[in-house]
């Protein structure tokens, strides 16, 4: 572990200012050609009634949840990690050749080459981001198509991540021409990583990227942002060995690794130490496993919660009101000329504002209410103070149950944009770069809007929120069971997070229910 | 587990009516695959008989005079007559309908309103065409 010590001093302080620089530089120097954003969704909002039914569901349910359900186990009795029941996939022959080595490599190529597809239609590609594959493939696919992938079939990223193939494919090469791989750091493969502070960073940049960025849409800035990424990815990879820094920087193997724990598959490649795994478990149960996290894995759990909710509330009218009223004060004149002079729009200095500010209250509300938790089993719940563990701790725990409601707003949110803006990638294939090919002959398919019904989406966003409430009041449920020593403080410790749970998850509905404004 | 179930199927059923009461029929699980039907029936084809719908929007100075929000059932015919102080050249997103609209003469944007949906109208604005910019007003077209 010593290394690992010395490793935290290089890394960032190098790379990030280093990065921001150059993503100021291609932001600055590229005109947008598009008159209209990218992804734009056209969904009505959530009725009334549908809003009302979905948070009176939720709302009983919490109860339900908390009244009645009973564990087999006493409470305070061992940890639940070794009692996930698992069934193993991998003992069914007619699945095995799917994750037979020539079937991964395969994978792992196609998904390689996307990688480097989309970074030089990016770059050399026509720029208008409906007829270059590149915003398409990063922000449908890559972001909201992987993270759907792995929120219902397991972490697939870690077995496909492109940079990871590169850099073993480099490190092949190497090793066949000079002797030795091109890798020299020794891989520590059986350590779990806690310390994630890097990847909560780099999450930060991208997330920034995704919500604000106005060029986020033109293929230019987007290719290069990829290299920036790769660059950065390769280097840490080659500076602290692979798996070392896929799971403490590379942000995204641990934002995909956070949803797919919600995931019914287990899903694992082989490694050096393990060998393959697919198996299926009960949704949701794996993200009670590892708790405590860190303070870094919290803050990064509350990050991706806020930046989630955020995206949404970045669409209301409430926004844009607070975003006016906020652009017109007499204090943010100079802040917002001094900006426009290096090269930010005063949309994106206002939405800053906002960015930074969901995660400090998310991060304030789940220290409040771990706070409370500890108060209501102590106090009504007869807890002697020496049992419970300290807020911080119960935060670090109980963090990991928000996950399903995130996950559900997440699905709810962006099912239509999936299935509308996915379909941008029919005529794409055949012509990527936008350079009027017919690869596959589909270049002329027109996108069909219509192609979901509203009340389908109404109806699946309304149960996916339900659903994801009633696994989160499950899981800080078992969560209590398990770390309050007698009945009583887990029934009492769990209101106050029932209460935050309630909140959020009216909140999510309430953003559904709000009409989207640009 | 099931495996061992195809040995001896008489065996299953019972070990199933004695570990599955009558009640839990109905498995949380198949919840959603239900909403998903309802949802098929009930979001049906739009009637074939449909009526034209006239809404007049008035814009001074580039803003919409009333509500910025024309509410519309699906599979109507819609007429949008629009005035304005300014020439000013509008785009519906969605349905990609454009609307060039003299200053002080009426002008009328048709369209069959069959896709529902809350679709933003913008100034087209060729001059300065970088950037976001507001909706003028948004079309929401409720299903039926």
């Amino acid at each position: 572990m010593s290394d690992v010590k010395t490793h935290r001093a290089f890394g960032f302080e190098q790379i990030l200012p280093a990065a921001a620089l150059v993503v100021a530089s291609v932001s600055i120097a590229v005109e947008p050609a598009i008159a209209h954003g990218f992804g734009e969704r056209y969904d009505l909002p959530l009725p009334l009634n549908i809003w009302l039914l979905g948070a009176a569901a939720s709302i009983l349910l919490s109860f339900v949840v908390v009244s009645f359900v009973r564990g087999d186990r006493e409470p305070g009795t061992s940890h639940a990690e070794d009692s996930i029941p698992k069934t193993d996939l991998l003992a069914i022959h007619a699945l095995r050749p799917l994750t037979s080595g020539p079937a991964v490599f395969v994978y792992r190529l196609i998904a390689a080459c996307l990688w480097l597809l989309t970074i030089g239609a990016g770059i050399f590609g026509t720029q208008d981001a409906y007829h270059n594959i590149a915003p398409t493939m990063v922000w449908v696919v890559g972001w909201v198509g992987l993270s759907f992938a792995c929120i219902l079939c397991g972490d697939l990223w870690t077995t496909l991540h492109p940079l990871r193939s590169v850099l073993d494919g480099l490190d092949a090469c190497t090793l066949r021409l000079i002797g030795r791989p091109l890798v020299q750091v020794q891989e520590q493969p059986s350590s779990v990583a806690t310390n994630v502070w890097p990847g909560l960073m780099l999450f930060a940049v991208f997330a920034w990227l995704e919500l604000v960025w106005s060029r986020a849409d033109v293929p230019y800035a987007l290719g290069w942002a990829m290299v920036i990424y790769s660059v950065i990815t390769l280097a840490g990879m080659l500076r602290f060995g692979r798996t070392q820094w896929l799971q403490r920087g590379e942000f995204f193997s641990i934002a995909f690794g956070v949803l797919a724990r919600f995931s019914p598959f287990e899903v694992r490649p082989t490694t050096s130490n393990q060998s393959r795994a697919w198996s299926l478990r009960p949704p949701g149960i794996a993200l009670l496993e590892g708790l405590p996290l860190s303070l870094s894995q919290m803050l990064f759990v509350a990050f991706m919660l806020a930046t989630v909710t955020f995206d949404g509330f970045l669409e209301t009218q409430q926004w844009l009101n607070l975003a006016d009223r906020l652009s017109i004060t007499t204090w943010m004149q100079p802040v917002l000329a001094t900006l426009r002079d290096i090269g930010f729009t005063d949309d994106e200095t206002i939405s800053t504002l906002g960015f930074a500010a969901a995660p400090l209250f998310f991060v304030a509300a789940i220290l409040g209410s771990a706070w409370l938790t500890r108060w209501a089993a102590i106090g009504p719940g007869g807890a002697s103070a020496s049992e419970v563990t300290s807020p911080k701790q119960i935060a670090c725990s109980l963090v990991a149950t928000l996950v399903p409601i995130a996950i559900a707003y997440h699905l709810a949110h962006y099912l239509s944009m999936l299935l509308v803006s996915g379909q941008y990638l029919i005529p794409l294939v055949s012509d990527p770069f936008g350079f009027g090919w017919n690869l596959m002959g589909t270049a002329g398919y027109q996108v069909d809007i219509g192609i979901v019904g509203v009340r389908f989406i109404w109806y699946s966003a309304a149960t996916a929120i339900v659903l994801g409430h009633i696994a989160a009041t499950l899981l800080a449920h078992i969560l209590a069971r398990r770390d309050f020593p007698t009945q009583r403080a887990a029934t009492w410790s769990q209101l106050p997070f029932l209460a935050l749970m309630i909140a959020y998850t009216l909140l999510s509905l309430w953003t559904l229910a709000q009409p989207i404004v640009e | 587990m099931p495996l061992a179930c195809t040995q001896t199927a008489r065996d299953c059923s019972t070990v199933d009516n004695t570990k599955r009461p009558y009640t839990q029929a109905l498995r949380l699980s198949e919840i959603p695959f239900l909403v998903f039907l309802l949802a098929l029936t009930v979001g049906g084809t739009p009637d074939a008989a449909a009526e034209t719908v006239t809404r007049e929007v008035q814009i001074l100075g580039s803003e919409v005079q009333d509500d910025t929000t024309l509410r519309v059932t699906q599979g109507s015919l819609i007429a949008i007559i629009f005035t304005s102080d300014t020439a000013i050249a509008l785009h519906l997103h969605g349905y990609d309908v454009e609307a060039h609209i003299e200053p002080g003469k009426p002008s009328t944007m048709k369209l069959d309103a069959h896709i529902a949906g809350r679709f933003a109208m913008e100034v087209h604005d060729h001059a300065h065409g970088k950037g976001k910019h507001r909706a003028l007003l948004y079309l929401e077209v409720h299903p039926r």
